[in-house]
């Protein structure tokens, strides 16, 4: 059994103690913010605070200041990532007063949360914005967890509509959950526990799947959630009514 | 030419390509598809590109630095197309031949990938990231011919992370790249002996644990190296 001394009594900082979020703009380059809620009597006064924000292999670091005078940096847009996926932030606290910097505590893989903390943290399907050119959505499953929908950032309160426009939700939800449960029942990681989650889910709307690989019998399960998933929330009644209100 | 992007299907063309050379069917290169207004298409940035021969992919890295400097390159980092694109501009050097027939590496090699486990072997997407953050001091990944990967490359770029740390590029080059040869060290690109470029990587995972790697400075870091490395920081083939 692989196990990990801690002869440094480093800390670890929970996605609670800093909770990110990008500014809902058509910007081209995103800006994060970040609220921290660090106990700072558990560290030297002096010691630094930083975060990484990072995609893939391109990285950008930025000096929050101290941890008893945190000082966000006046730029901290993400000029110099990849940004076609999901970007992941590392908070890190280092004490810097000996001859190397020693780290303190640190928090890994933290997500903004596409300034929705409360809807969500929770969600199955996290939604963010991102720059994606002609491309109006997309699910992501390069994400580390949990698969993404992603809309273009250039489309105007993009997060907003489609948490409470009809038009979005009717024309966008049940192909992006199609995606979603097909690339699950294809998947070869059955054990996971977005893969769970996502099963959970599907059995609200339909019976679980049968064990066979028929692809024909497998795609008619799919079919037969997504069918359970827009009737319960009349999906096409509510495109529908919408349409005629606009005409109206 | 002017730089242009694949499209899916001319992405698609280009795979296919790849896989069925690598299945042995002899076919010439589709360079059609670079111009090509069904497969191909043209990319927000002005740059003209050429079809030029490179003595080393480190050679290749300069004229692509020089190239997009002060270009807005940011959009097209993650882009399958354009990077492929230029792959395909390039297959013919990029290519080992063997038996005088061309004998690709895997698609990825060329085709640039989203798996990150992937990506970091882009010939082109990988050569222009390490030639424009650490210059010379990247020369030791890429100092092999155009259709050689690197198998130090291939190895430093498995954690992602050490190609954000300035110390961590430099002091590897300094380690394993000898000037007067142009090439690395013999026994840089082992994968068990002491000081090779595998322990090197062993060694930095155990020191991330507790320290902030991308403050320190080459000779900081260099002075916490241990014995096992001293062969290495010999100027010479040791």
């Amino acid at each position: 059994m692989q196990r990990t001394l801690n002869f440094t009594n480093r800390q670890r900082i929970e996605q609670k103690d800093a909770l990110f979020s990008f500014a809902d703009t058509s910007s081209e380059v995103p800006e994060f913010d970040v609220v921290f809620n660090l106990d700072a009597t558990q560290f030297p006064a002096d010691s630094h605070l930083y975060v990484e924000a990072h995609h893939k292999e391109t990285r950008q670091r930025f000096d929050f200041g101290t941890v008893s005078k945190i000082r966000p940096p006046t730029n901290r847009l993400l000029e110099e990532l990849d940004l076609s996926g999901p970007i992941l932030f590392r908070v890190i606290i280092v004490d810097e007063s000996g001859k190397h910097g020693l780290l303190l505590a640190s928090g890994e893989n933290f997500r903004a949360d596409g300034g929705d903390a409360d809807d969500n943290k929770s969600s199955i399907l996290t939604v963010t914005t991102r720059p994606m050119g002609q491309l109006t959505w997309k699910v992501d499953f390069e994400t580390g967890g949990l698969p993404e929908l992603c809309l273009n950032n250039n489309i105007p309160n993009a997060i907003e509509k489609m948490r409470v426009d009809p038009t979005f939700q009717a024309l966008i939800l049940p192909p992006a959950l199609r995606q979603v449960l097909i690339y699950y029942v294809w998947s070869d990681d059955q054990e996971s526990e977005s893969y769970q989650h996502w099963m959970a889910f599907a059995m609200l709307f339909a019976d679980a799947r049968s064990d066979g690989d028929d692809v024909n019998d497998l795609l008619a399960w799919i079919d037969e959630v997504v069918d359970g998933f827009v009737t319960r929330f009349d999906m096409c009644d509510m495109l529908v009514n919408e349409m005629r209100g606009d005409a109206e | 030419m002017k730089l242009r992007r694949l499209n899916e299907k001319g992405v698609s063309e280009f795979t296919n390509f790849i896989n069925n050379l690598r299945a042995g069917v002899a076919q010439n290169t589709p360079d059609y598809l670079l111009e090509d207004d069904a497969n191909s298409e043209a990319v927000s940035l002005d740059i003209d590109i050429s079809d030029q021969p490179f003595s080393s992919r480190y050679e290749m890295g300069q004229y692509l630095v020089k190239l997009f400097a002060h270009q807005h390159i940011q959009p097209y980092m993650g882009d399958t197309g354009f990077w492929s694109w230029v792959a395909l501009l390039w297959f013919d050097q990029l290519c080992p031949v063997k038996n005088g027939l061309n004998k690709p590496s895997k698609d990825y090699n060329y085709v640039l990938s989203k798996k990150y486990t992937h990506r970091p072997r882009h010939a082109i997407y990988m050569t222009w990231q390490l030639v424009s953050r650490y210059g010379k001091d990247a020369e030791f990944l890429l100092c092999k011919e155009m259709d050689t990967r690197g198998e130090i490359t291939e190895q430093m770029m498995a954690r992602q992370a050490n190609l954000s740390s300035e110390a961590i590029m430099q002091l590897a080059s300094e380690l394993y790249f000898d000037p007067a040869t142009g090439t690395f060290k013999r026994g840089a690109a082992a994968r068990k002996s002491a000081g090779c470029v595998a322990r090197y990587i062993a060694w930095l995972d155990q020191l991330k644990v507790n320290y902030d790697l991308y403050l320190m400075t080459k000779d900081e870091l260099k002075g916490l190296l241990p014995p096992e490395f001293e062969r290495f920081q010999q100027l010479v083939n040791p």
